[in-house]
């Protein structure tokens, strides 16, 4: 296999390399997503209020969720890349102070989480899905909440801190074929601007540059002003292109966690020496070096906790919609009816996502440590150190689910861009043609969907006896701690298989 | 003493901010229009089995003038679509059976769940009535 740097560089392939070294690549990218986001919060505010019949009800929770899962398959966090909430917070960041550090108290995962548990509690609560109209209310927050939080605050504190989508896509993006990375670690040790962080800044006037001012090497760039007190870097003044806004440095940068693909230090690096490199989908679970920015994930209670919500919340997202489960909802609501269903669902979320996976988890770290060390390593630490096993098995259940809907209903948005256009008195597409649905035949969906659980479950084992090799270095004893991980992965995937075979109920919308 | 707040107090991101808030507080106004009509008509919708279940129903729809007349001769359509995106939607003529009743033989439910009935009607005298129904489908297909 030839792996040599030309080969494995997607800025290197023709055309899409081209693509992604241009400039404003990722800006022309961010300009379509903003002019979709748009049509949905029009469509979602005055359009027609059938979700069906609606960009609002069509583009998000069918094409979005089901291109989202896609791309990261296929190459990475495209959708942050793509983000369009990343427009307005240009401005903010231009007109706005921009100049506060994120609290102390908030610089965790912990915030994120609690507003990744909200929207999916808020997502059945209010059934979002058949709503076109809080749609649009969920994308304008989503704005507002951007522009506001990074005009204030340095960096990119939205998407490290905040932003629930990001989050689902840094965790899931660790098994995509991509990562941005540096090309040949020797020359960033050479490296003394590291502009890949802190952005390039506009050559200073009379420099060691050539007799024009002409700056030739990395070294002639002024280097950021600093403040006296904490000789930190501040500013944007001079700064002609960015580095990093999540505190990911290069050199050290390990995987896909935290990373938006903004390509901002590929742009910043003077030796050109940052490219978007394919690597396996099993590599970066299994690593455990100390992260840039974000530290070892092992030691790391809020990414693990992170980590469970996603893995388990694909399993609790999917089992909304089938009849058995939605039927103990019923039964609860009827043997509670002084309590609101909101108050029903939370405390059932509480169970799926918070119960459940602490116990399991628990009782899982407890056997694999029983079986392979006699117990000596702390329950918290096994469990934050296993856990990412684990991540292949949810992301299967994300991508069967989504996949789910977008095969299904992939050809719906033909009829509903035509009736948009007609509404608007632009009848060029003709008539809405609603017979117009899957984009593959009924058979084939579960098949499909069986095959990503058992490549997701495949993946599972593989990263769980690798991370087993990996802390328990003997072989026999790594194999006896990877047991118990292994048939929880197992488990979940069984999980998966039943709920693709029970009759699905899309329901929750009336009461 | 007297303290004023003056135009230079206040941050250079504040007006924009208060814009904002104002356009947000118009928008929570907007909703797009109910898509019935408001004629004085009632329709009736009922189906075999009720509540209907997963595969072909029976629909019997009914559609009364102001005075509680049945009105026969009009043209009858109804549609099916779920809640949820995604799911094509079922579109099924009605044939008049009696004066003012009129007849879906087989509605395939394609999935259960909730599901909204657009009942459109052409009236003998040319106006158009369009009403809605909300609907729950149980159970798996037989």
């Amino acid at each position: 296999m030839n792996t040599s740097p030309q080969r494995r560089d997607l800025l290197l392939l023709p055309g899409i390399g081209r693509f992604l070294q241009w400039r404003h690549a990722r800006t022309s990218l961010q300009v379509v997503s903003l002019g979709l986001a748009t049509l949905i919060i029009l469509d979602g505010l005055f359009g027609p209020q059938i979700a069906p019949r609606n960009l609002a009800g069509t583009l998000p929770w069918v094409h979005w969720r089901g291109f989202v899962v896609l791309a990261l398959l296929a190459f990475g966090n495209l959708f942050c890349m793509a983000c369009p909430f990343m427009l307005p917070r240009r401005l903010s960041k231009r007109f706005g102070p921009a100049d506060r550090s994120w609290p102390r108290a908030l610089r965790s995962k912990w915030p994120a989480l609690i507003l990744l548990l909200f929207f999916f509690w808020a997502y059945e609560a209010f059934s979002l899905w058949a709503s076109p109209w809080l749609t649009a209310w969920v994308a304008l927050t989503y704005f507002a909440l951007a522009f506001v939080i990074d005009g204030f605050f340095k960096g990119a504190s939205f998407c490290k801190h905040l932003c629930p989508i990001g989050q689902f896509h840094f965790v899931n993006s660790m098994v995509s074929p991509a990562e941005v990375r540096v090309r040949d670690p020797e020359v960033c040790g050479a490296c003394t601007t590291l502009d890949c962080i802190r952005g390039r800044y506009e050559a200073a006037p009379i420099s060691i540059g050539d007799a024009g001012g002409t700056p030739r090497l990395a070294t002639d760039f002024r280097p950021p002003p600093r403040d006296a007190a904490s000789g930190r870097a501040m500013g944007r003044e001079g700064l002609i292109q960015g580095g990093c806004e999540l505190a990911l440095y290069q050199p050290r940068k390990v995987g896909n966690g935290d990373c938006t693909f903004c390509l901002e230090c590929i742009h910043a690096c003077p030796h050109e020496n940052v490219g978007i490199l394919l690597r396996s989908p099993l590599e970066e679970l299994a690593r455990d070096e100390v992260r840039s920015g974000i530290g070892r994930l092992a030691r790391k209670p809020d990414w693990a906790a992170l980590a469970t919500i996603l893995v388990f919340g694909a399993f609790m997202n999917a089992l909304g919609m089938v009849a058995p489960v939605l039927g103990l909802r019923d039964r609860a609501e009827s043997l509670l009816p002084f309590l609101p269903p909101a108050a029903i669902l939370a405390g059932l979320f509480l169970l799926g996502f918070v119960a459940v996976p602490a116990g399991l988890l628990s009782l899982t770290a407890w056997a694999s440590s029983r079986l392979a060390s006699g117990g000596s390593q702390r329950l918290f630490e096994r469990v934050s150190t296993y856990v990412w096993s684990l991540v292949p098995v949810g992301f299967a259940m994300w991508t069967a689910h989504y996949l789910f809907h977008f095969l299904v209903g992939g050809l719906t948005i033909v009829p509903v861009v035509q009736e948009y256009l007609g509404n608007l008195g632009l009848p060029h597409l003709g008539d809405p043609r609603w017979g117009a649905g899957a984009l593959v035949p009924e058979s084939w969906l579960l098949p499909i969907e069986g095959l990503i659980l058992q490549i997701g479950l495949l993946f599972s084992l593989v990263v769980g006896f690798r991370i087993a090799r990996r802390e328990e270095g003997n072989r026999k004893r790594a194999l006896t701690a990877f047991l118990p991980w292994g048939i929880l992965a197992t488990l979940l995937t069984f999980t998966g298989f039943w709920l693709l075979g029970q009759p699905m109920e899309m329901r929750g919308t009336f009461r | 003493m007297r303290h004023s707040v003056r135009r230079s107090d206040l941050p250079t991101w504040a007006p924009g901010v208060i814009v904002a808030l104002a356009l947000a507080a118009l928008l929570t106004g907007c909703r797009g229009e109910g898509t019935e009509d408001d004629l004085p008509h009632r329709v009736q919708v009922s189906t075999a089995p009720t509540p209907p279940i997963v595969g072909p129903v029976r629909m019997l729809v009914t559609i009364l003038d102001e005075e509680g007349a049945a009105v026969s001769g009009a043209v009858v359509t109804v549609e099916g679509t779920m809640t949820h995106a995604g799911m094509v939607p079922v579109l099924e003529a009605a044939e008049e059976r009696e004066d003012g009743h009129y007849l879906i033989s087989s509605f395939e439910f394609a999935m259960g769940g909730d599901w909204i009935l657009t009942v459109r009607a052409e009236l003998p005298d040319g106006r158009e009535l369009r009403r809605e129904r909300q609907v729950r489908v149980v159970g798996d297909r037989p």
